[in-house]
């Protein structure tokens, strides 16, 4: 199987046991090409730089310096010291689907590929899930057991009822004490405010974030074909629509709400990727990476 | 009050509730899909999605009332208002045709003027006349006095055949007394045209306003028997034989009852319904049935009808018919009225009739022409119905083995058909207009125009007719004229001059040497009259003449029919009124207002306005 194939949603769709697929996932995508975004004391050495005014004096290099007349500092690369939770909207709205993955599958087959991906680069991992409040919290480890661990939770993983994304983040940036990096994957159905201030809640315990907004194809287009009356799956509330008077104002409304949580997200340096489930995995792994570069 | 011109279009109006019933339909239908959240569903709700429901609300309106405006137009409806003559203070004179034409409306006409009087304003004045006379004059005091209701209900059609043209001239004169600026005149009749002809170029004056409520309903349907043969023609010994009658009318759906006899009993009454194709009935017939006939009942036509029916008088001119029990002139010549009383005669017995039992034989039978001449050489008139088109008169002449040259004599054709249109001229088959040029013919009775239709051999007093009366029209245009028609030739030949026929309503004037009382002989009582003194003697005048037949003043005998021109279909045209600027109403209606229009436009509105809907 090619490398592009195993990305694809409807591929993933039809493969057995979550691991083989974060297993697959990882390996077609990247060939262990992964550091830690925070440099500092370790045991292994990174490179010598120029001494800038400012630096601390006992980081100089003393015998470079009486080799070559010059300050140079010694910097070292940190090994395992990042922390990831990855944190799941199990709500009930995860579940609906249009094609071959929910958006809950979509989201943990992504959180699988990354817990691998993180493991396999011996940092920390843990995870979460949340509905209207918090539904599991595993703290971040970085053994193989501990991904095992993780793994099997995301595909025993149940999804819930309503959401409440705010309270439940709001909760997990209270658990997670630790700075590193928090991975959200959520439809966003919640008040964008109270989102946001969530999310600004994490920036403020200094976490890196970054955000999977993912959608449905189906609720990005809305284009259903003929009247019809749409049960929400969370609240079982109803309503008879001719989905073709109102498709404009949906997707410009859908579209205004991205366009603030984007710009919202810029300002407080969240990374924001809206995602749709027909999308290959390939698209989301390399947002993160892009945020592991810059964080370097 | 609502009536609407084309009725059967409301049928449709359940369309309209077409959008609902879709509505409705497409609600129930609606496929229930389960979606992950209505969380911007609701936002848009909030902000849209009352306008949206507000639109679909709309457009379901919209369409409702788009169908039902449209469906309602169709079915051209009209607003029986109140009168125009009502809305100010006015004098109104009305004139209601009380002709002989109007016997079958005139409940109608009555009934008009009575909503046209009670309409008018308080301090209006009104006057009603008749061209009988005048029937209530209050014109010069408030319409408050009462009594003028009790009048008009009492009111009945006579039998006259006066115009209204002496009645619009009395109103002229009535009006010029009246110190109101509104003065108006309503006409109420049964428009026929000979009645109103006048009003085309009678001067109207400036400060008259003129109104006319005339009836425009078409005239019946004419059904008539095309013909009728015995089916099969030979049957078989002990075969079952069955008359097949050929029905057709001149509308669709025109319903008869339709009369089989045999051997002069009625065998068999059926309603058939008769359209502009030619029908088939079977009667079955019994196996030892020897004479046959079939007719139209003349009990089932309709009532507008009637006034071509003339009513039977006491006779006095006995007129013999020589007719088979199959004739189709046998009934009508029987119904025929005015002074006359027509019995059958049988062929056989016709030799028999004498000028002491009767003033004419009409002979209806095979031409039998050593009958005839028994009859006549004992003096007695002779009117042959030769059965044939007259297209041809030579050819009838050489039928009839004679000669224009000896002694015959060409009748104009009959002014009794001048009053018929063209159609109705062409219906009843008289000659095709023809052009004949006879020689040494005199015109003895004018009858119409000119055109030949009766050939008189004065010197044998035979008259024949080349007429040739079809069962096409045993209805209307038949029944109408026949009767008149052998009521003229029969008074024609038993020696009454024209100048003594008078109508129904003339005046009877006769000159006498002395003022002595004279008696006056009616069909219905005696009168002893003084003569007045005039220029030269004096003079009897006798205008009582309401009821058809003879009149006798003194040793002077008149003819009172009623008018046959009262008989003529012939309606006037109300362009023809409204070029000269008098308001033209339906009899009954009053101010109608014709909504098509306006429910067109607002029908067309609607369908603007979903349409903005739609693309807004």
């Amino acid at each position: 199987m090619k490398r592009e194939e195993l990305l694809k949603p409807e591929t993933l769709a039809r493969l057995r046991g979550l691991d083989i697929k974060a297993r697959l996932v990882v390996e077609g995508f990247l060939e262990g090409l992964h550091r830690s975004p925070y440099k500092g004391f370790s045991v292994e050495f990174s490179e010598y730089r120029p001494y800038i005014p400012g630096d601390e004096p006992r980081r100089i290099d003393w015998k470079v310096y009486a080799k070559r007349d010059r300050f140079y500092v010694k910097e070292y690369q940190e090994e395992t010291n990042l922390r990831a939770m990855l944190l799941v909207d199990s709500s009930q709205s995860m579940t609906y689907r249009s094609g071959a993955l929910s958006k809950l599958d979509y989201a943990v087959t992504l959180a699988a590929a990354l817990t691998f991906l993180l493991i396999k680069q011996k940092d920390a991992v843990g995870m979460a899930t949340f509905d209207t409040q918090i539904r599991e919290y595993v703290p971040a480890r970085s053994s193989n057991k501990h991904m095992q661990l993780l793994l099997s939770r995301f595909e025993n993983l149940s999804s819930g009822g309503e959401t409440n994304l705010a309270k439940s983040l709001h909760g997990l940036a209270e658990r997670t004490r630790k700075r590193g990096l928090v991975i959200i994957f959520s439809d966003l159905f919640d008040d964008p405010d109270d989102v946001l201030l969530a999310l600004r809640h994490f920036r403020h315990r200094k976490h890196e974030v970054i955000l999977f907004h993912i959608l449905d194809p189906q609720e990005e287009n809305f284009d259903f074909s003929s009247p019809l009356r749409l049960v929400d799956m969370e609240t079982r509330k109803e309503a008879s629509l001719d989905p073709r008077l109102i498709r404009a104002e949906y997707r410009k409304a859908l579209a205004g709400y991205k366009k603030r949580l984007l710009r919202t997200c810029s300002e407080h340096h969240i990374d924001y990727n809206p995602i749709l489930t027909n999308q290959s995995l390939e698209h989301a792994l390399f947002r993160y990476l892009e945020k592991r570069r810059r964080l370097r | 009050m609502f009536s609407f011109a084309s009725p059967w279009f409301l049928l449709l109006t359940p369309i309209a509730l077409g959008p609902l019933v879709l509505h409705l339909l497409s609600r129930r239908k609606m496929r229930r899909t389960e979606f992950s959240s209505l969380f911007f569903l609701r936002k848009l709700r909030e902000r849209r999605f009352r306008w949206l429901k507000l639109r679909d609300i709309l457009l379901l309106i919209l369409r409702t009332l788009f169908l039902a405006f449209l469906v309602l137009a169709l079915s051209r409806p009209v607003w029986k208002g109140r009168f125009p003559v009502r809305l100010t203070r006015a004098d109104l004179v009305l004139v209601l045709d009380d002709s002989y034409s109007t016997s079958a409306r005139f409940a109608e006409i009555t009934e008009t003027a009575e909503r046209l009087s009670g309409e008018l304003t308080s301090g209006s004045g009104l006057s009603i006349l008749t061209p009988s006379g005048v029937i209530w004059d209050t014109l010069l005091q408030d319409i408050s006095v009462s009594g003028w209701e009790t009048r008009l209900q009492n009111l009945q059609a006579s039998q006259s055949g006066r115009d209204l043209e002496d009645a619009w001239k009395q109103a002229l004169s009535m009006l010029e007394k009246s110190k109101t600026s509104n003065k108006r005149i309503a006409f109420v009749s049964d428009g026929q045209a000979r009645a109103l002809d006048f009003l085309k170029t009678a001067p109207i004056p400036s400060d008259i306003e003129v109104y006319c409520f005339t009836d425009r309903a078409e005239p019946p349907a004419n059904v008539s028997i095309l013909s009728t043969r015995l089916y099969p023609a030979y049957p078989l010994p002990g075969e079952d034989q069955a008359l097949k009658v050929i029905v057709k009318a001149t509308e669709n759906n025109a319903q008869a009852n339709l009369e089989v006899f045999t051997d002069s009993k009625l065998r068999e009454r059926r309603t058939v319904s008769a359209g502009r194709e030619s029908r088939e009935f079977l009667f079955n017939l019994p196996q030892d049935a020897e004479k046959i006939r079939s007719e139209i009942d003349t009990d089932s036509i309709p009532a507008d009808d009637r006034r071509f029916v003339h009513g039977a008088g006491a006779g006095k001119l006995k007129v013999a018919l020589v007719a088979g029990q199959d004739s189709d002139l046998l009934s009508l010549g029987l119904r025929a009225g005015g002074g006359l009383e027509v019995r059958q005669v049988s062929a056989s017995s016709a030799a028999g009739v004498s000028p002491q039992t009767h003033d004419l034989i009409v002979w209806d039978d095979v031409y039998r022409p050593s009958v005839i001449d028994a009859v006549t050489s004992r003096g007695l008139p002779v009117f042959v119905l030769l059965g044939e088109d007259a297209e041809d008169i030579p050819r009838v002449f050489r039928m009839l083995e004679e000669s224009p040259a000896k002694g015959f004599e060409i009748m104009a054709s009959s002014w009794l058909f001048s009053d018929l249109s063209v159609e109705d001229i062409r219906e009843i088959k008289f000659s095709k207009y023809l052009r004949l040029e006879p020689e040494g013919g005199n015109t003895v009775l004018s009858f119409s125009g000119g055109d030949p239709m009766i050939i008189a051999d004065t010197s044998r007093n035979i008259y024949y007719s080349a007429v040739q009366f079809t069962p096409e029209h045993t209805n209307l245009v038949y029944r109408a004229i026949f009767p008149v028609f052998i009521q003229r030739l029969a008074t024609f030949a038993a020696g009454q001059r024209k100048g003594n026929e008078f109508y129904i309503g003339d005046t009877l004037k006769v000159r006498v040497p002395t003022g002595e009382p004279m008696f006056v002989e009616t069909p219905e009582l005696h009168y002893e009259i003084t003569p007045k003194p005039a220029d030269q003697g004096f003079l009897v005048e006798f205008a009582n003449t309401q009821k058809p037949g003879f009149y006798t003043i003194g040793t002077e005998t008149f003819v009172v029919n009623p008018d046959p021109r009262e008989s003529s279909p012939e309606k006037i045209r109300p362009a023809e009124l409204e070029e000269r600027g008098i308001k033209v109403f339906p009899l009954g209606a009053s101010t109608p207002v014709k909504l098509w229009l306006p429910l067109l436009i607002l029908a067309a509105i609607c369908l603007a306005a979903e349409l903005l809907f739609i693309f807004l």
